[in-house]
């Protein structure tokens, strides 16, 4: 038998066949040379598993017992309502009330005597008949006195043909 | 431990396992009590000396606590551990954002200098036991958990390749450099090679 390689050496201290081989062993016994190397590996193996498992505290498995035990601290409760329960919460109850608020006073606004009127279609017609007076309008810039001012309608502004004097 | 032993150990832990599942508390106890030193130890050769590794010791356990119903037993009780125990190791280097030199070979020639012991001295004096851990602790973690697993557990290829997440066919190599890195730690001073690896 020749010399063995180191995966055999390997194999014949850890592989399925654990220190079993008669071939092996009788190949050790007339071979020096592989007797000595596989002498080396057995004293490491030996000082490898001289090295006992590192211990645990002597309370281990008390403890974790007690922690399998112990239920998992709960949680906050933490309430959560519907959709439709939502809507009703404070903030949006708030929300609604504050839109509500601002739809009655537009409401009001558009609606009351101080709403922005349209212009009134005859300010912006020439007339061909006599000067009338349009009440409707109100002043540029105002009038001192009074918030209507009375415009008067000509055929006689013959330069711009504005209709306004 | 010898084949006789490790079959009476494969015989309890399907014992233990099926009375906990059956609802025996005590039987996980128990299963906790024949492994946590081991597991430990795993961890430490995963991890190094780490402060925290009873604490995760304690978060293997709750994980088989928990996952003990999806146990096929397609693989040994033991090997199915320690490939939670890796998991879970892995798991919290990612956490830590160091995951990446885990199961990565190292340039053994990083280590500290050694000691100048031979073997046979070691065995000679009572504290060269410590020398010898201190030897091992200086290895990397591969190294380390494969010494570990084969030495010490006495695994099959089969099962170091399943705790380790590596193909079966590299449990040899990963087996003789750890064996090779250990014998480098613990040679004797230049010159001696009585120890030397035939690599």
């Amino acid at each position: 038998m020749n010399c063995l390689s180191k995966d055999e050496l390997i194999d014949h201290l850890f592989g399925k066949d654990r220190s079993a081989g008669a071939a092996a062993e009788a190949h050790f016994a007339a071979c020096a040379a592989c007797r000595s190397k596989m002498e080396a590996l057995k004293r490491l193996e030996a000082a490898a598993a001289s090295v006992p498992p590192a211990p645990v505290s002597a309370d281990f498995t008390a403890r974790l017992m007690e922690r399998l035990e112990t239920p998992a601290p709960a949680t906050a409760f933490v309430d959560t309502p519907s959709v439709f329960g939502r809507l009703f919460s404070p903030a949006w109850g708030f929300g609604f009330a504050a839109f509500a608020v601002a739809m009655y006073a537009g409401i009001v606004f558009l609606a009351g005597p101080r709403a922005p009127r349209p212009a009134s279609a005859e300010a912006l017609y020439f007339s061909d008949g006599p000067a009338t007076v349009n009440s409707g309008l109100r002043a540029p810039g105002g009038v001192p006195g009074g918030s209507r001012a009375a415009y008067v309608y000509a055929d006689t502004c013959e330069t711009a043909k504005c209709g306004i004097l | 431990m010898d084949l006789r032993d490790k079959k009476e150990l494969t015989l309890l832990e399907n014992n233990l396992v099926s009375r906990f599942l059956g609802g025996e508390a005590d039987a996980f106890a128990r299963l906790v009590d024949l492994y946590k030193d081991k597991i430990h130890q795993f961890i430490l050769c995963l991890l190094g000396p780490d402060r925290e590794s009873e604490d995760i010791a304690q978060e293997v356990f709750i994980q088989i606590y928990k996952s003990l119903g999806g146990f096929r037993r397609e693989s040994a009780f033991g090997t199915w551990a320690y490939a939670l125990t890796r998991n879970v190791c892995r798991r919290r280097l990612r956490d830590r954002g160091r995951e990446s030199g885990l199961f990565a070979e190292k340039d053994e020639d990083r280590e500290p200098p050694d000691r100048a012991l031979s073997v046979e001295k070691t065995f000679e004096r009572e504290e060269d036991g410590q020398r010898v851990r201190a030897a091992i602790d200086g290895l990397s973690p591969l190294h380390r958990s494969v010494l570990f697993l084969s030495c010490w557990e006495r695994l099959s290829y089969e099962e170091i390749a399943a705790a380790l997440d590596i193909p079966v066919g590299t449990v040899r190599s990963r087996i003789h450099n750890a064996m090779a890195a250990l014998a480098k730690k613990l040679k004797p001073a230049p010159g001696g090679n009585e120890n030397e690896l035939p690599v």
